[in-house]
């Protein structure tokens, strides 16, 4: 326990570090976005959580809320965790310094896993509060209720974290074996990723949305996940034993989890670590040279493809965007059959629906580029390279607009042809083809933009690895809560201005406004981005 | 050559850098001496244009830093102490994205390549990543980066620490060709034998100020570096 806590302390701080000004005095007003992102997002599922217990009119118990909610958080931190869990646990800088002390390897993973545990936490503060909150609004609850949510509160993560721990872990294992990691841990994560996004379809949650879908899922939930069910049990009727069975269980599941970690832990990093070189033999090196532009942009792609942890984050939007293009392509009157079906009220007709398409593509191509923002991590990656790129003859707004390029390069070829496809598909006019295609542009321009203008205010180059980066940065955070804002508002604000003004002129008017906010973002950057930049110190 | 003038840094209310002034020559192997945290470091990063300062003037080949950094920093190289280069990349393609970025032509960067490469007996490891590198290999490869695009001025934080001897050996013979060929050679150590045997002059920094400067003999005078750097310590 003597050598615990100081471990704690030191691996927490250096995460904590990260939403911290370095200056004292400035430390408030850094954490200000941060509480800021946090609030509105609670403030939101909180109402959403408010409006889920309406369902109680429709004679569902609100006791489904609570455990559709805990399910709901326990799938963002397994879905979260599958891709971080790896990287977290064994690339962390301080590995070396750790192990080399004498230290309990079990320790050292305990650490680990209790900061991976701690920032998991705002999931539970985002998803599971406001459910909470909302069931103390709707129902009447005593001591026991808040006894055994706040307990609820302090457990959720454990069992999705240890899920997510043991992937990473057989992730890391099979890796280590071969040279190109990397692809392979990107691989692995992926059909993780996939196995457990089909078991979430097998709860053929498909069905309408109504109150008693709501039921019969948490009903499967409950029926499927402990947690969930000793929740609603003990909501409902509280049992001092079930309640200590409850905390036994959880905790046992944890310290097992440490335990089996451990145990394979300095193994899996000794392998991890270890040396694949290249075959040497009659090597021909390429000596081209290219443009500066040409040499930053292909030093983020390396980068880029190279951070397993980053590629999984960002590329979740765009594989969402290329499978709605596909499932719109290929069942089309089978998606539209459903649609129109589930929603009593539907004001549109099939026919209706298919003229509002590009509609459709403008929104789709907003939600994959407005959620995609790469550039909030790229000043932050270069880490302590970035001295030595400060050293070299190119300004500040070139490197800053490289990286744009970089993450462009990146997201568009894939909403361009996801929009090119169902332009043919579904015969969009030429006119709606290049308006949409302009967003194709215009949007990811805007996000990018943004994005690095959060990592040129948020930059921190001592994490103690890409995944804190990635996943746990102040700059990440805002751009998250961000980029729902502006999806949100984006796709609203395009479909009222489809029924007041027409499709083209909703069209016109949404990619004039966001080539008008690029523009203006672009100014912001090339006055105030340079001497952001000649700030910034690894 | 580096004039330094009345260069002044602050950190809250920590006086980094306190008016410091030298010049470094053409041709000289100049080193800057100081334990740790007396500046060394602070004053490298401000040549080099890494950090701002807050007074005074850094002029490389004329050039200013503050007025001109692009133009200053294409006359020099930095190799840092701490050789955290792009990680994922393949050293060759390391040094050929410092090639880009500092415009060097493809025959000129091919031949200080393979030059250097094969003088640091790295010229087998430039296809494999830099992250499977030892800290010693990495310094070779920043070296051979700052060579390629051939600066006028070659500055370094701490080059020998991590080297092996022969490394060591080599880096010293580049440096002295190239003080021969007229470049500025500006370094910081603590290793005081080496500063002794190689360089023409040494700058002992203390508290961020600069308290000795000039000519080894001058610095010196029948004492040993090591002798003087400790008694101008103890003077404190």
């Amino acid at each position: 326990m003597n050598k615990l806590i100081p471990i704690l302390k030191a691996t927490m701080a250096e995460g904590i570090q990260l939403f911290n000004y370095r200056a004292r005095t400035e430390r408030s007003r850094r954490l200000m976005p941060f509480l800021l992102a946090t609030l509105i997002g609670t403030c939101m599922l909180f109402s959403a959580s408010a409006m889920t217990l309406e369902f109680k009119e429709d004679g569902v118990a609100p006791t489904a809320t609570l455990s559709l909610y805990v399910i709901i958080t326990a799938i963002i931190i397994i879905m979260e965790g599958i891709y971080k869990s790896g990287d977290l646990l064994f690339s962390p800088r301080d590995n070396d310094l750790l192990l080399s002390m004498p230290i309990e390897k079990s320790t050292i993973v305990f650490a680990r896993i209790i900061k991976f545990y701690a920032f998991e936490m705002l999931y539970c503060l985002i998803f599971l509060l406001p459910a909470i909150l909302a069931y103390a609004i709707n129902v009447e609850t005593d001591f026991f209720f808040w006894l055994t949510s706040i307990t609820m509160l302090l457990l959720v993560p454990i069992v999705p974290i240890t899920i997510s721990c043991i992937i990473g872990l057989i992730s890391s294992i099979i890796s280590a074996k071969f040279k190109r990691r990397t692809f392979l841990q990107v691989l692995i994560s992926f059909f993780f990723l996939f196995v457990f996004a089909i078991m979430i379809l097998a709860f053929n949650t498909t069905s309408e949305f109504d109150g008693s879908s709501v039921a019969a899922f948490s009903d499967k939930i409950a029926n499927f996940y402990y947690p969930a069910s000793a929740f609603v049990d003990l909501v409902v009727n509280f049992n001092i034993w079930q309640y200590l069975i409850f905390i036994a269980v959880n905790l046992v599941v944890f310290a097992v989890t440490v335990a089996f970690i451990g145990r394979f832990y300095f193994q899996t990093v000794t392998n991890l670590s270890a040396v694949k070189q290249a075959e040497h033999a009659s090597i021909k090196y390429d000596f081209t040279k290219h443009s500066q532009t040409f040499a930053m942009v292909k030093k983020e792609l390396t980068k880029y493809f190279n951070t397993p942890v980053l590629l999984m984050n960002t590329a979740i939007g765009l594989v969402l965007f290329a499978v709605a293009v596909g499932a719109l392509c290929f069942n089309y009157d089978g998606l539209m059959a459903s649609l129109i079906s589930s929603l009593e009220d539907f004001p549109l007709t099939a026919e209706e629906l298919y003229f509002y398409l590009p509609s459709a593509a403008f929104a789709m191509v907003a939600f994959a580029s407005l959620m995609t923002f790469i550039t909030t991590t790229m000043i932050s990656l270069e880490g302590k390279a970035f001295n030595m790129l400060k050293s070299m003859p190119i300004s500040g707004k070139k490197v800053i607009m490289t990286k744009v390029l970089a993450a462009m390069i990146l997201i568009i070829p894939v909403t361009a042809i996801g929009s090119i496809v169902m332009a043919i598909r579904f015969n969009f006019s030429i006119l709606n083809t290049v308006l949409v295609l302009m967003a194709v542009v215009v949007m990811p321009l805007v996000t990018e933009l943004i994005g690095i203008l959060i990592d040129l205010k948020y930059a921190r180059f001592d994490a103690e690895s890409d995944a804190v980066v990635v996943k746990q940065s102040a700059g990440v955070l805002v751009s998250t809560f961000l980029g729902l804002g502006m999806v949100l508002v984006t796709i609203s604000l395009a479909f009222a201005i489809v029924f007041i003004a027409g499709q083209t002129a909703s069209l016109i008017i949404m990619d004039s406004t966001f080539a008008i906010v690029a523009a203006f973002l672009y100014f912001v950057i090339a006055a105030r981005g340079e001497k952001k930049y000649t700030k910034l110190v690894a | 050559m580096i004039k330094i003038k009345h260069v002044t840094k602050t950190y809250g209310h920590k006086k980094a850098l306190d008016n410091v002034s030298f010049d470094v020559n053409d041709g000289e192997i100049f080193a800057l001496i100081g334990h740790n945290g007396a500046g060394k470091t602070t004053l490298i990063k401000a040549i080099c244009g890494i950090h701002d300062f807050d007074h005074g003037t850094i002029l490389v080949n004329g050039k200013s830093i503050k007025e001109d950094p692009i133009g200053c920093k294409k006359e020099m190289a930095y190799v840092p102490d701490d050789p955290e280069l792009y990680e994922d990349m393949k050293a060759i393609d390391f040094i050929n994205f410092v090639c880009d970025i500092y415009d060097v032509p493809k025959t000129i960067r091919e031949q200080n390549t393979k030059r250097f490469a094969e003088m640091l007996d790295i010229s087998g490891e430039l296809s494999s990543p830099i992250k499977t590198f030892s800290h010693g290999m990495k310094q070779k490869i920043a070296l051979i980066a700052a060579l390629a695009h051939e600066p006028s001025v070659l500055i370094m934080d701490e080059p020998f620490v991590g080297l092996d001897p022969k490394a060591i050996f080599d880096m010293k013979e580049i440096m002295r060709k190239m003080a021969k060929d007229g470049k500025t050679i500006f370094f910081s150590t603590h290793i005081l034998d080496v500063a002794e045997k190689l360089c023409s002059r040494v700058a002992i920094v203390r508290g961020g100020k600069i308290v000795e400067t000039g000519s080894m003999d001058e610095v010196r005078g029948d004492k040993s570096l090591e002798k003087v750097f400790l008694e101008l310590e103890s003077d404190e």
